[in-house]
This record gives C-alpha cells, structure tokens and sequence, in this order.
C-alpha cells in the first residue's frame, strides 16, 4: 500500500467509526420505538442532530478544563479506536491495532471517560459528578466479567495481540470464540450490555434522578463533540466484540451484519429491563457473570 | 574513587553537621543539605551501573562478626539512584516548606540521617551492616513521624512497634542464619541457607519476610501506615511512602532471590510452579491492594487517601515480584520506579497545597485549579499514572505486572488485581475533583498562591519523567534486565528498542500511542479554535441545579460525597466496616489481661515470694555451674 493510501485510510478511520455508529444510534431509536408502538423518529435523526449541534453559534464555558475536557474524550476515544483493527486481514482499515495490545485497548478506553469527567469537574454540576462517580463505581462491577473474559481469550489463543486472536478465529463458524469459549462469551456479555450503557446497567446518565449525569452542563459545540464521541465509541466497543468473539470481520458488510446482530441484543436488553441502582449493579456484576467467568477461567486451566 | 561505603557517610555527616553549625548559622541546614545532595547525586551517578564491586571497613568488630563490608552490582544501582534522585527533590521540597517550622533543625538532621541509611541499606554487602541502617532508618524516620503529628502517641508507637516487630523478626532469623554460615557475609550466608534444613530455611524466610511486608505495609501487617503516612512531616511524606517503602521491595529482592533462591524454596514446597511462601505472599499483596483501594477511596483527607493508595500499589508489587519470576521480578521494579515518581510527585504537590491553603481535606479544599495550574497538572500527571493510563510510566508498570501474571499462569490472581485496579481510577477522581475541580468550599481559597517554586524544581522533572517512561517504555528495560540479571534471573523482556515494550503474551508502541493522542488533540484543539465561536464565559454558579437558582453559600462542592456509593455495596460495604486494628485492640487486650493476672500471681508485693525466687535462682545457677 502506497503512503497516501495509507494516510487516506487512516482518515477514513473515524469517519466510518461516526457514520456507523450514529447511523446505529438512529436505528436503535427506530427500534425501541417499534418496541414500544410507536414510530420513532426517522434512522437519520441522530446524525441530524448533531450536525445542528456543531452548527450552534453559543455554548457557555465553565474554564479551561471545561473546555478541553469533551477534547480529551474525543481524543481518547479515536485514539482507543485506532488501536482496534476494523477489518481483519490486516491490509485495510487496521490503524495501528499492531502497535499494541489488548490490554492497551482496554486501558485506552477509560482515558475517554477521564477527560469527561474532568471537564464534568470543572462545570461544577453536583448532579454531572456525581454522575461520574456513579459511572465509574460501575466500572468497579463491569471490568471484572470483562476482564475474565479476555483473561480467558488470551490464555486459549496465547496472545494478547487483537489481530493474532482474529487470525486464529478464521476458517468458519465454529472456530469463533463465542462458541469455542461459549461461558466467556456469556460472561463478556453482560459487561458489553453494561459499557454499551443498556438499561439495567444506565445509572451514570439516568435523566430522572441525576439530570442527564455527566451531560448535564455541556451545550452546543460541547454536546455535538460529545455526542459524536458516544457514537464512536459505541461503534468501536461493537467491532472490539466483534474482533474477539466472532472472528473480526474481512470487509464492512460482514463488519456491518456481524456488529447488527450484536447491536441488536444490547437494544433487546435494554428495551425491556428496568435501570439498578449503582451498588445494585456491582452486585450483580460481581454475582453471575463473574461466576460465569470465573467457570470458564477453571475450564480453560484444567484444559 | 570514593566507593559506596563513603557515599553512605556523606548524608549522615551532612545531618548531623547541619544541626550543630544550624545553631549558629541557620541557612547552613539547607546549605549542608544541598551540598549533600549534590554529593550523594554525582556519586551515585558516577557509579558504574552493573559493574560487582566490593569494600569492606578493616576494622574488626566484637564477637567476630567479621568485618562490614559494602558493595554495589546492578540491583543495588537501581535503587541507589532511586533513593539519590528521591532525595534530590525532597530535599528541594523541604527547602520551601519547612523553612517557617519549629522543628526546623531536627528535620534536616534526621531526613539527611534517613537518606544515608536507605543508602546504607542498597549498599551494605553483609547482614550485619544490612540491620544497623535498616534500624538506623526506623529510628531516625520515626522522629519525622512524630515531628508534627496530630496524636504523636498513638501514631509514633504503632509505628515503631511494627517496624521494631518486624526488625526483631529479621533479627532472629540472623541469629539462626548466623549459627549455621559463621559469618554475615551475604554469599556466606547463601551457601549456608542452601544446605540448611527445609524447616528451618522456611522459618527463616518467613521471619525475613515479616520484616519486610511490614515496611512495605502488606496486610495484616499495614496498621501503622495510614497514621504515619498521613501524620509525618508534609515535605517528607513523599519519600516515606515512595522510597522507604522500596527498601522492603529491596530486602524481599535481595533475600529471596539471591540469598535464599526462589529455586530453594521451591524445591521444599511449590503451588502452581511457584514456591508455596511466595505463592501465599502474592495473594497477601493482592489482598492488600483490593482493601487498601476500597479504603482510599473513602477518605476525606488528601493524605490519607494517598496513604491507601500507596499500600495498595506496594501491594502488586508484593504480588509481581513474589512469583519469583524473571518477568515478575521486571515488573515489580518496573512498578517500583513508577511508583516513587508518582508518589513523590502527588505527596510534595499536597504537601504544597496544604502548605498555601491550610487545609487537608477534600471536604474543605475545591476549584483550586484556577489558582494552582501547575499543581493541577503535576496531580493530573500523577493520578494517570496511578489509574496505570497510558500515555503515561504507569501503564507501562502495570502492563508488564499483567504480562508476568499472564505468562505465569495465575489467572486468579490477576483477577484480584483488576478489582484494585478499577476501582483505583475512583479514588484518582476524588483526589483530583476533590482539590482543583468544583466549587471552593470556602471563599479564602480564591485568594490562595501557587505553590512555592522550589517545588516546581521537583514537580516538572518528575512529570516529565512519567511522560518519558510512557513514550518510550523501552528506555528503562536494560536497566531492569540488568538488575534482574543481578539476581540470577534471564532476560524478561522480547523488546529491543526504546520505544516498544514487548514481553510474554504481546506488546505495544508507546510512542505511536502518546503521538496518535498528540496528534488528534491537535488536531481537534485547532478545529475548535479555528472554526467555531469563541464560548461565553459562565460564572461558577450559572449552572443547572434541578430548577433552583444556588447561591455562594450552597454547598456545591461534591469533594467528599465520592465513595459513599461503596458503603452501599454490600461486600465493599461489610469490608469497610471491620478494621484489623478491632483485631489487634483485641489482642492486646487480651495480652494485657494475662499479663495482669500473671503479675497478680508471681509479683504480688509478698517479699516471701520475691525471696523464694531468688533462692530459686540461687539453686538453678549452682545446678547449672555444677555439671
């Protein structure tokens, strides 16, 4: 591949990673709505939205930190999705996913949040940071089926590097992890519903009790950024899953069909739970899905 | 050349020194002290780094311990340049800080005297010399404790009942090591444990290791820390926590790899590949690491969370080192050098903001951002580094801890460590929320300066040196793969140049990482400054609050409100209800209870039963002298 190609598909990058991902966003509402009787609003709504956001003249700023902090997320987060490859092959659309790891991957995923919740900071919202605590005691619950389940992945295939675990998934169906490693799988679940911000597990940005949680101050040009960030990372979690469970994808079709079936049980959940309070998730984060993953881990040592 | 064992003498003279001349000249204190510094510095530098080189004092001493002897390999560099560097910036802190105080002449005697001990420690070459500067450490950072403690009694003894507990613990197992080698020399000593029976090279090691994981502050052995990190003289907290704390990462090193040998202790009892002693030893620093986490992070004074925290990040080094593995041991000194920088930074940029504000606790502290820039970033910089976020050293430290784990099969104990882990970003929020970000809890702190600029000369080398660790995570790899090589071990890491550090199961480009994030910040920052109007600047109480309007006297500030969801968890809830000290009060109780009843039995004032003992004592001399 010539450097430009190179360079062009590194731009490219994030822009599929947006459009993908509001296009999703937009879906979802279609869906829930479905579910609910009614319409919903049209698929390309929340792309509309947010180029009304950027197109907004005023947008009130509480310092510097306020400023910078929605920056950073974005920042952070694009960074994060350039390290998780979006087409396996390795020719195309693969960033620098060989440059680091999965461990990185997991690691730059937080640094996203950090940059929101030091801008949520400096707006001075008691209801955004306590927002930002409930999100992050979450995590405390989330992580743990997560991590178990990679720890899983990476002791099986030996490797920790996202393009390997993709290579040794080829050839067919059964050679996905999801079904080699089906407990894993399960377990990584609920944590993928859980960062996915599905409804059992949506305290951090929960509108009745907290506002809108983190959001709350943050307008305009701020919002839009943010907006367009949560559609990023939506879609970078999807093609991580994707990448590990279900062999990565060889062309955005596949990426496309595969990242849906996913997306679709994150809105099935989400749809028809009712939200846990903070501690209650933990709870049950720690309880079955950890226990769930904490079977696979015995059967991938035994073995 | 001036070799280790003078290098060592340079600080302690220096102290003393400074508090005789201080009396009459009062800026000799810091004089002497720089000089000292300065001194210490080029040697250690000048030093060859993994060059095995030995010295030894010709004097003989009583009972013919033989002779004390210094000397310096790969290892012993290492940390000496820790320490040397530690003190650097220490020594720059205290220059500001405690300048004003009344213990003013004490502090510059005793910190200098701690600094040559730690020195002492890396360099001595035999148990001997090993014992009398730990020692010389306990004592002298005790009075730095206790200098300017709120309750200097409670905090001072159970500080020095645990470090002398765990010393006397040390103290013994010389004594038997010493019965069985005929010499305190450390190679001596090796061949003796080798041949030594498997019992009693257990009871060795464990009463090696008590000394130890009391000053690395591992549970159940960490009940002095928090008073003591918290209590101890501002300026000097940071290398109490970052570096003394390193001197038992350094002991546990030195004994279990060189001298007994993990491959000792293996053969007499092993789990999982690894010796049962060290097995048992990770999942206590693991453990360690979840309760001190959880405990941070629902503290409301600034240093006492830190205090937690620096328990709990000694606690995966406790865990990555005691696996007795090449890559373990890596990521142990690896973690140990981040976890100086991060600390040292963290605790003298607290110390200067408790110096400027007067205030020590997140409930009375807040928006300190506008007035202390620099201060917000060296703590941003710190807390990226404790969370183990890249682009920063820390992750590159917590990386290689996972990697060893990885490679060494304890899946469960990783596990455990994620726990930490995680919930490790929430008290890192607090800290940084809870001091700059918000709203002031109290209007003075509007008018507050930054911090002295003597702590700039150690804030900016520190986070500079967390950015560099993250970009190029290569750059400290020879020179832990000559140390662990110093300790008998092969090369860890698969990594050959400075910018990648690739071990085990995988790898990453560290400088690809931190230039993508440069990269799209800028890119994002001009697209933001360029292309949309300039934002409308908000006054702190223009904000949403539920359709109320809140006025200067709302509480706004959330500083301390961080945490209280944990309570509510019902097993973080129930752990932080029980304290271990219940435990020990208990204990003591207990102790005390028999005590009283056996004082009441053999000294209860009747002078018969005084004489009858000395008769008896009498007659158990003569039997004895008789045979």
């Amino acid at each position: 591949m010539s450097t430009g190609m190179r360079i062009l598909d590194l731009i490219a990058y994030p822009f599929v990673a947006f459009i993908v991902g509001m296009l999703y966003m937009g879906i979802a509402r279609n869906i829930i709505g479905r579910i609910h009787r009614r319409w919903g609003p049209p698929v390309l709504q929340n792309l509309i939205d947010v180029f009304k956001l950027y197109r907004k003249r005023e947008a009130g700023s509480h310092g510097v930190m306020f400023h910078l902090g929605p920056m950073i997320m974005v920042t952070g987060v694009v960074t994060c999705l350039y390290f998780v490859p979006i087409l396996s092959g390795g020719k195309w659309l693969h960033g620098f996913s060989f440059e680091g790891d999965l461990i990185l991957v997991t690691y730059l995923m937080v640094l996203g949040a950090l940059g929101m919740a030091l801008g949520v900071g400096q707006g001075g919202v008691p209801f955004g940071v306590m927002g930002v605590t409930r999100g992050l005691t979450r995590l405390i619950g989330l992580e743990i089926p997560y991590f178990i389940a990679i720890i899983v992945l990476m002791a099986h295939y030996n490797t920790a590097s996202i393009n390997k675990i993709m290579e040794l998934q080829a050839g067919g169906i059964s050679n996905w992890a999801m079904f080699k490693l089906p407990l894993a799988f399960i377990a990584s679940l609920f944590s993928f519903w859980g960062m996915m911000g599905a409804s059992p597990f949506d305290i951090p940005g929960a509108p009745q009790e907290v506002a809108s949680g983190p959001a709350t101050e943050f307008g305009g040009k701020y919002l839009a950024l943010m907006m367009s960030t949560r559609g990023i990372f939506g879609f970078l979690k999807l093609t991580l899953w994707v990448d590990l469970f279900m062999g990565g994808a060889a062309n955005l079709l596949i990426l496309i069909a595969k990242t849906f079936v996913m997306f679709i049980s994150v809105l099935f959940v989400t749809s028809v739970y009712s939200r846990f309070k903070v501690e209650q998730a933990v709870d049950f984060m720690w309880k079955y899905p950890t226990l769930i993953g904490l079977i696979a881990l015995v059967i991938e040592m035994v073995r | 050349m001036i070799g280790p064992n003078n290098v060592i003498l340079i600080p302690i003279l220096a102290g003393i020194l400074a508090y005789f001349l201080g009396k009459v000249v009062k800026p000799a204190r810091e004089g002497l002290t720089l000089g000292s510094v300065i001194a210490v510095c080029y040697l250690v530098f000048r030093m060859p780094f993994d060059k095995v080189i030995s010295y030894s004092y010709s004097f003989k001493l009583p009972y013919a311990f033989g002779s004390l002897s210094f000397g310096t390999n790969a290892l012993t560099s290492f940390f000496a340049i820790l320490i040397a560097l530690s003190y650097l910036f220490i020594a720059f802190t205290a220059f500001a800080l405690v300048k004003d105080k009344d213990y003013h002449d004490t502090f510059y005697l005793f910190f200098n005297i701690v600094a040559g001990s730690l020195l002492g420690i890396v360099y001595s070459r035999d148990l001997m010399s090993f014992f009398i500067f730990w020692e010389m450490m306990t004592w002298s950072s005790y009075f730095l404790v206790i200098m300017n403690a709120k309750n200097p009694r409670k905090t001072g003894l159970t500080y020095i009942v645990f470090n002398v507990a765990g010393a006397y613990a040390m103290l013994t197992a010389m004594f038997f090591v010493y019965a069985a080698a005929g010499s305190m020399q450390f190679d001596k000593v090796a061949t003796a444990i080798a041949l030594m029976p498997n019992t009693k090279v257990l009871f060795v090691s464990i009463l090696f290791a008590i000394g130890f994981l009391v000053k690395m502050a591992t549970m159940p052995l960490h009940v002095w820390a928090p008073d003591a990190y918290t209590e101890s003289e501002d300026s000097f907290t940071g290398f109490f926590s970052g570096t003394l704390s390193k001197m038992g990462v350094y002991g546990f090193l030195l004994f279990f790899a060189t001298i007994v040998g993990f491959a000792n202790l293996k053969g007499i009892s092993s789990i999982k590949d690894t010796p049962t002693v060290g097995y048992v030893i990770a999942w206590l620093g693991v453990i360690t690491s979840i309760f001190a986490t959880f405990r941070a992070i629902v503290q409301d004074e600034v240093k006492r969370l830190l205090a937690y925290s620096s328990i709990a990040q000694v606690g995966y080094i406790v865990t990555a080192m005691s696996l007795g593995t090449a890559l373990g041991i890596a990521g142990g000194l690896y973690h140990a050098v981040m976890h100086t920088i991060m600390k040292l930074l963290l605790f003298i940029t607290v110390a200067g903001v408790i110096y400027r504000t007067g205030k020590d606790r997140f409930s009375e502290l807040g928006a300190l951002i506008t007035r202390m820039p620099l201060s917000f970033l060296a703590v941003l910089f710190g807390i990226i580094g404790l969370a183990g976020m890249p682009p920063f050293g820390g992750f590159a430290s917590k990386w290689v801890i996972y990697m060893s784990l990885l490679k060494s099969h304890n899946y469960f104990l990783l596990v455990a460590m994620i726990v930490s882990s995680t919930a490790a970003f929430l008290y890192c929020y607090k800290l940084i929320y809870g001091i700059f970000l918000g709203h002031p809890s109290s209007p003075d702190l509007m008018e507050v300066k930054e911090v002295p600029a003597f702590l700039w000369v150690a804030q900016v080398p520190l986070m500079l040196a967390l950015m560099v660790f993250g970009m190029l995570p290569g750059l400290l790899v020879p020179y832990i793969s000559k140390a662990v090589a110093a300790l008998g071990f092969n090369a860890a890491f698969n990594s050959t140049n400075m910018y990648t550090l690739s071990a085990a199961l995988g790898g990453f480009n560290g400088f690809t990482v931190i230039n993508v994030l440069g990269v799209i910040f800028v890119v994002v920052l001009i697209w933001y400054t360029l292309f949309f109007p300039k934002s409308k600047k908000l006054h702190r109480l223009d904000i949403y609050y539920a359709a109320e309007t809140p006025t200067e006297e709302t509480p706004l500030h959330y500083g301390y409100g961080i945490g209280a969801e944990l309570h509510r968890i019902p097993w973080v809830g129930a752990s932080l209800r029980r304290h271990i000290t219940t435990f020990y009060e208990k204990f003591a109780e207990q102790v005390n209870g028999i005590a009283s009843v056996l004082k009441d039995i053999l000294f209860n004032g009747d002078g018969q039963i005084y004489m009858l003992y000395a008769v008896l004592t009498l007659v158990a001399i003569i039997m004895f002298l008789g045979r």
